[in-house]
């Protein structure tokens, strides 16, 4: 007990000196991502347009390769900001504990119209032409509770199918789903960019619904941070979400279109031009003020309470610090 | 005591007997010592994790008390989700297990008695054994499917170097002499490879298939993780991904005490069927 | 050559190849006869090679110079004709006494109840009642090497090699197995070529004694060791003309022994 007793004590004493040298220093923000074309997996390439980079603030974006561990690093203050989707939001509140979570940007939502919207694909010489078709088949997921995960089955229980009762769910990686489907070891199978829009995929395979038909209108990925870190640090806060605004809004810009493909190629050493949709009416809507629509996130976690994976829906208002993103927006007008 | 007995050509003395008995009785004692004091520790492991985790240092998140893992065992025992789980996980595993013994066994006698098939698998055994077989999830997947089949496969794909290697030192190890006497005595060649090689080295094969039992248990719980679906390890998984504290903990009670029962009924098998061998004699 | 021998070693050489090092010459240019029921003692120094002329009789290495003839034919192979006995054993640990002596007679042809009748047969035999289902690592060393010579006498060769079969035996169990071997020797009589560097058990138990040099192994000397008196009991250790033979055999040695000491020392 003493050994225990002593690595607490260099804890929060390291702890204690991260804080005093804050002040002095520009804040550290690790964030964390998982999939290439998240934000803070291309931020850094245009931190140029990043003002206050340096000043007040540095970032450091942390790769993680599943949402679990973030949660875990979110537990254990080894990231500052997460970037979960809806569904893992109730998980890391009500499982995680952490009370005191709070959205705090968009990253980007799914079926805004006019934009795109994760497709369920099948095979196009399939027989099954309708949801309902689906009872009795294998379904493919890339893991149950996931956001993904939760759109198709909120699909299917609106048509009157249960998981096991009704279909089987086997889980698969992304990059395997297209496999799975050619070899009919699956029927339907989810396609997320920037698989769904593989020439291989499209040849053989046809959308049978897409999130939109589930859930409307999806803020699939927000921003989130824990309170005791923003109350601390607000004003450093407003600077980097300044910035992030600004690299955001330079990437949508299509005069830069070329240049963000490259980006995007370079970070997952394929050719650029796999990501000639990115940023446009092909890509999933990024909101140009990074603001999450609560509406829309209330509604996700709401179903994703529904379909059984959390234990209580909850109020997403309560959990949502919209400030520092409202701050930041009004500098920039 | 007939063992015991034997070992004498004279008859033994009364007091040599009652001696062998004080003996006998002292082992035992010491034996129940031996496993009380490991019961022992494990216990006083449990009261420590038990014990900290209620003292308020960590969250229920990062750390739930046993009582509460415990109690999330017990709930998935009667919903019989701990059972149907269970017994995914141990059919893989004893599955694969018992491919490899028998394609590891009749492969390392191959190569003992073969020089081709030696000369054909000796590199691929050299090259494939320090690999992380795992690592080729993703390729099986794609051949074999999510299923069973393709977990059993990586199972048995880890599991099998140990036993060939075993097989094989077991075999190079035989007696010259005990070849010699089957030969003498008019044994062929198969008949000397599997009645006189592979008994002779059973001592050594057994030893491979105890090291094997671990890792296939091991490797099926690694695929469930990376894969999903039912098992130990897929549960295990998807509690992680719903921040179920509680239930990775549960995994990890489960798993430590499947492991310990396997490694324990393997020891008791070996001790059956080397009953003639030294080590057990004594 | 001897018409009447049943054994024939003609100008046998034999180099012993290591994994590793270089070639040695075991056996040089060895010649001998053994006749029917004869019972021959190898006696010779450690590393004479007397134990790799017993293998190459058994055929269990190939001979490479000069040939070797058992009953008029080339020994090309190990054979249930000529059994063997090493010194280590060489029982099968994972089957009983029982076990052990039925191998050999299972692979005759051979009716099960006539296999069982003469495994007990050569169990008791050897006075080992009592212990057919025990196995080899619940004996002592000698009740071992009894269960191997029933082992060996099942099967009924017809010349029966041991390798210093008494060697991993304590003095007093030695002293017993010799006394014993002799009486089976009398009851089942065979042709036996026996290695030792014991030399009073050369004298005790042989008809003749071929004396081995050092290496690389020769025949140096034949010495009739038969005795007019027909019991061998343990008396005729006391005998004057068992004290003189083991004399003449000790000078034909040691003179072998100091060579391959010297040998050893190089």
């Amino acid at each position: 007990m003493r050994l225990v007793r002593i690595v607490f004590a260099g804890f929060f004493a390291l702890l204690l000196t991260a804080g005093g040298a804050a002040n002095a220093d520009p804040l550290k923000i690790r964030a964390g991502w998982v999939a290439p074309g998240n934000w803070f997996s291309i931020w850094l390439q245009k931190k140029d347009l990043a003002r206050h980079f340096g000043q007040s603030y540095v970032l450091v974006p942390v790769h993680y390769v599943g949402t679990p561990p973030m949660v875990t690093a979110l537990a254990t203050n080894e990231v500052d900001i997460a970037n979960l989707a809806f569904s893992t939001l109730g998980i890391a509140i009500q499982n995680a504990g952490l009370n005191d979570l709070r959205v705090i940007a968009d990253e980007f939502q799914d079926g805004v119209p006019g934009y795109y919207s994760q497709e369920y694909m099948v095979l196009k010489d399939s027989p099954i032409h309708k949801v309902e078709d689906l009872k009795g088949k294998v379904v493919a997921t890339n893991a149950e509770g996931s956001a993904v995960d939760v759109a198709m089955k909120a699909m299917l229980h609106k048509h009157g199918l249960e998981p096991n009762r009704d279909y089987t769910i086997i889980e698969a990686p992304f990059p395997a789903m297209r496999a799975m489907l050619a070899e009919k070891k699956v029927d339907l199978i989810p396609a997320v960019l920037p698989f769904s829009y593989d020439p291989a995929l499209r040849s053989i395979a046809r959308d049978l619904f897409v999130a939109r038909d589930a859930l409307g209108i999806t803020d699939f990925v927000t921003w989130q941070a824990r309170k005791p870190f923003l109350d601390k640090n607000r004003a450093a806060l407003v600077d980097f979400m300044e910035d992030s605004l600004r690299i955001t809004r330079w990437y949508e810009d299509p005069a830069n279109h070329q240049a963000a493909m490259q980006i995007l190629g370079d970070l997952v050493k394929r050719p650029p031009q796999i990501f000639d949709w990115v940023f446009t009416k092909r890509d999933v809507y990024h909101d140009p003020n990074m603001l999450p629509n609560l509406d829309a996130l209330q509604k996700n976690v709401d179903a994703t309470h529904e379909l059984g994976f959390t234990r209580a829906s909850f109020d997403v208002k309560q959990y949502a610090d919209l400030s520092i993103v409202q701050e930041a927006a009004k500098r920039l007008q | 005591m007939a063992a015991a007995m034997a070992r004498v050509d004279d008859q033994p003395t009364l007091a040599a007997a009652a001696a062998d008995l004080t003996q006998a009785a002292a082992r035992r004692l010491d034996l129940v010592f031996r496993s009380g004091a490991a019961l022992l520790s494990i216990l006083l492991l449990l009261i420590c994790w038990e014990l900290f985790a209620r003292s308020g240092r960590v969250t229920m998140f990062m750390l739930p008390p046993f009582s509460v893992v415990a109690e999330q065992i017990k709930t998935d025992a009667l919903s019989g989700d701990l059972w149907r789980n269970l017994g995914v996980t141990l059919y893989r595993a004893l599955a694969g297990f018992a491919i490899a013994a028998c394609i590891g066994i009749v492969l390392g006698v191959s190569m003992s008695r073969n020089r081709v098939v030696r000369w054909f698998c000796d590199p691929i055994i050299s090259v494939g054994f320090p690999m992380p077989k795992i690592a080729f999830l993703p390729v099986i997947i794609l051949w074999l499917g999510v299923y069973d089949v393709s977990k059993i496969c990586v199972v048995v794909f880890d599991a099998i170097f140990p036993v060939v290697t075993a097989t094989l030192a077991g075999i190079a190890a035989v007696d010259k002499e005990l070849v010699w006497s089957a030969r003498n005595m008019g044994a062929s060649e198969r008949q000397l490879t599997w009645q006189i090689m592979l008994p002779a080295a059973a001592p050594q094969i057994l030893t491979g298939l105890q090291v094997a039992l671990p890792i296939a248990l091991i490797v099926e719980i690694i695929a469930e993780m990376v894969m999903g679906g039912y098992g130990l390890g897929g549960a295990m998984m998807s509690a992680s991904r719903f921040a179920n504290s509680p239930g990775v903990f549960a995994g990890i009670v489960e798993i430590a005490v499947v492991g310990f029962l396997l490694i324990r009924a393997m020891a008791v098998l070996r001790r059956r069927l080397l009953s003639w061998h030294q080590e057990t004699a004594e | 050559m001897d018409d009447a021998a049943q054994i024939i070693i003609d100008k046998v050489n034999h180099t012993y190849r290591p994994p590793r090092g270089r070639p040695v010459l075991a056996l040089a240019d060895v010649s001998l006869e053994v006749r029917p029921r004869e019972f021959l003692a190898l006696l010779g120094p450690s590393g004479c090679g007397k134990s790799t002329l017993l293998y190459l009789l058994g055929g269990f290495l190939p001979t490479e110079a000069g040939r070797i003839l058992v009953e008029g034919k080339p020994v090309a192979a190990p054979g249930p004709d000529r059994g063997i006995v090493f010194q280590h054993f060489a029982l099968f640990p994972w089957k009983t006494v029982r076990g052990n002596v039925l191998y050999g007679l299972e692979r005759q042809r051979m009716p099960r109840s006539e296999r069982e009748q003469r495994a007990q047969a050569f169990i008791d035999l050897v006075g080992l009642k009592g212990f057919e289902d025990s196995y080899p690592s619940q004996l002592s060393g000698g009740m071992r090497q009894r269960t191997a010579i029933a082992r060996t006498l099942a099967f009924d060769p017809n010349i029966l090699l041991m390798d210093e079969p008494f060697g991993a035996l304590d003095a007093q169990t030695r002293s017993l197995m010799q006394t014993e071997l002799l009486g089976i020797w009398q009851r089942t009589p065979k042709t036996v070529v026996f290695v030792t560097h014991d030399v009073q058990e050369a004298v005790y138990l042989a008809d003749r004694v071929a004396v081995m040099s050092a290496r690389p192994g020769r025949i140096k000397a034949i010495v009739d060791t038969k005795f007019k008196f027909g019991a061998r009991d343990p008396g005729v250790f006391r005998s004057k003309e068992f004290v003189e033979k083991v004399d003449e055999l000790w000078d034909l040695v040691r003179v072998e022994a100091l060579k391959a000491q010297e040998e050893k020392v190089a």
